[in-house]
């Protein structure tokens, strides 16, 4: 058996969203099969400009055919054009206009996977709103399997989308939510599918004490993981953090680990320490007392599963509906829809360090049960010998 | 085994049973718990010594408020009259201070008549400058079209 990975990006420099997830399930799945990866030579999210060699390598065992990009995006041009699609009355035309200015634009890659079908048995695509997918499911619609990692925005209630949705052979999602929107807003349900996710790969030995002492941090802390950006419910969290010290006086810190897109207020107890490297990153998930999840939109929040795997809590925004879905059946984490939420969680959970426990133990379960890589490679496997016996 | 989460609190305590969490029903108690919220200070007792009610709203968010809107309702009726006090009481003790508020109104009265004024103006010009305008394109029209007419004629 022969699966082709596709997606947007792909490299171990890039540390998260689809493209990690894509990276460790092809790393996971080549135990099974013979794996290739179908990417662009792009790095840079907003751009798509092309970085990678043109020629064939290998990441981490795994083959990689990068494809050139042909136009790189123009951000203040594509936002123009989105405003436009999602605040006025427009044509279908105007949407694949979009969804070519969206990117990464590689017609080769398109061409590579019509001109090469029949070499390999399934084509795995990341993404559902990216160019790859959706020229690529239209050009091997039997053959391909999508991975949407969609989340509850604007634009997936576009005419083009709804099409797509009804193509694939089969569907990977992220979360029962995922499932319920993509299948609500497309009426593909007859197409088989299953809710998988992702693992992590968890260190086996992580220390808060050295996080603490490599950073400087003393007390007790909550954490934030991810890009820092008002996309992300950051700049919420920062006021609800802020205003929950000056009510409570409480000496607890606000650690944020991830790029900055957003500027941070000026607070000492808000610690900002950029990018880390994964051993420093389970080092202060160890250290903390709970994890904070601010986000709006998320269609799995890889980082939410690998606090449970450290059996820490969850602090979650419930206005998503994956995370809060996930923590209401799980039992692994609490939810917060305005400040006075936020307030009364935040103060139970510091409160009581075995409410952290029992709540974090709950997370822990729920992580061996659904996102242990055993699971994710034999729900992989379950549903592609399902499609190859149909 | 069940437990009293935040002791600091004086509202219901949240139960809850650590061998068994269930985060709905958390969250459920800390709904309850924060909709209950603005009625307690209301419906509390008149307050006495440290467990005042202002103590109580000073430790809760959203108390300030809540006390700010039931002072406001309660002067409300009061207010009329307070505010004619006041300026009698003005008048009483600082004639010169109050004739120069007067002056100061009066000038308010007339520099807002005259923004208003130029502003009318400023509307008719306006429209008077889009009409121009208007015309100007219908002559360049006209204009252009005409050129087309002579250059056909040029060249037959």
């Amino acid at each position: 058996m022969k699966l082709a990975f596709v997606v947007q990006r792909y490299g171990t420099e890039i540390n998260g969203g689809a493209e990690l997830h894509c990276r460790w399930i092809a790393e996971h799945m080549r135990k099974y099969s013979d794996v290739e990866v179908l990417t662009t030579r792009a790095l840079d999210y907003i751009t798509w400009k092309n970085h990678y060699p043109r020629r064939k390598g290998i990441v981490n065992g795994v083959p990689v055919r990068r494809f050139s990009v042909t136009r790189t995006r123009r951000p203040e041009r594509f936002g123009r054009l989105q405003r436009f699609i999602l605040e006025n009355e427009h044509r279908v035309e105007d949407e694949l206009r979009w969804i070519e200015e969206e990117g990464p634009c590689a017609p080769s890659l398109v061409r590579y996977v019509r001109r090469h079908a029949a070499d390999y048995d399934h084509f795995i695509f990341f993404s559902y709103r990216y160019y790859h997918s959706f020229f690529g499911v239209r050009t091997v619609p039997e053959k391909s399997i999508l991975v949407p990692t969609a989340e509850r925005d604007a634009v997936i209630h576009l005419k083009i989308f709804k099409d797509l949705f009804n193509m694939p052979r089969a569907f990977v999602y992220n979360s029962v939510e995922e499932r319920r929107m993509i299948e609500g807003l497309s009426r593909n349900g007859h197409i088989p599918g299953d809710v998988v996710g992702v693992g992590t790969e968890v260190p086996p030995f992580s220390s808060g004490e050295r996080f603490r002492g490599r950073h400087g941090i003393d007390g007790d802390y909550i954490l934030y993981i991810g890009r820092i950006d008002e996309n992300k419910g950051c700049h919420q969290l920062f006021e609800h953090f802020l205003r929950f010290k000056t009510e409570t006086g409480s000496p607890v810190k606000l650690v944020l680990i991830g790029t900055t897109v957003l500027k941070i207020p000026s607070h000492p107890d808000l610690v900002p320490l950029g990018f880390l490297p994964e051993e420093d990153k389970f080092d202060a998930l160890e250290g903390t007392r709970l994890l904070v999840m601010p986000s709006f939109h998320e269609s799995l929040s890889m980082v939410t599963l690998e606090a449970w795997a450290m059996r820490k809590p969850v602090l979650a925004n419930a206005r998503c509906e994956v995370l809060k879905g996930q923590c209401l059946r799980s039992n692994g984490g609490l939810l917060y829809d305005n400040y006075d939420e936020f307030r009364e969680c935040l103060e139970l959970l510091l409160g009581s360090e075995t409410l952290c426990r029992a709540v974090g133990g709950n997370g822990r379960k729920y992580y061996d049960a659904h996102y242990t890589w055993e699971n994710i490679e034999n729900k992989y496997l379950a549903l592609i010998r399902r499609l190859e016996g149909t | 085994m069940d437990d009293i989460a935040t002791d600091a609190q004086k509202e219901a305590p949240i139960r809850i049973d650590h061998d068994n969490v269930d985060v709905a029903d958390i969250m459920d108690q800390i709904k309850r718990r924060i909709a209950l919220r603005p009625q307690a200070p209301a419906g509390a007792p008149a307050a006495t010594g440290e467990g005042s009610s202002g103590a109580v709203l000073a430790a809760t968010g959203g108390g300030k408020g809540l006390a700010k809107r039931v002072i406001r309702r309660l002067a409300r009726p009061f207010l009329p009259f307070v505010r004619h006090q006041l300026h009698r009481f003005i008048v009483r003790v600082n004639p010169e201070v109050y004739m120069r508020i007067q002056e100061n109104t009066k000038l308010l009265h007339v520099l807002v008549h005259n923004l208003v004024i130029e502003l009318t103006k400023l509307r008719i010009e306006h429209e008077a400058l889009k009409s121009k305008m208007r015309i100007m394109e219908k002559d360049f029209e006209m204009l252009g079209k005409r050129e087309r007419a002579l250059e056909k004629r040029v060249v037959e």
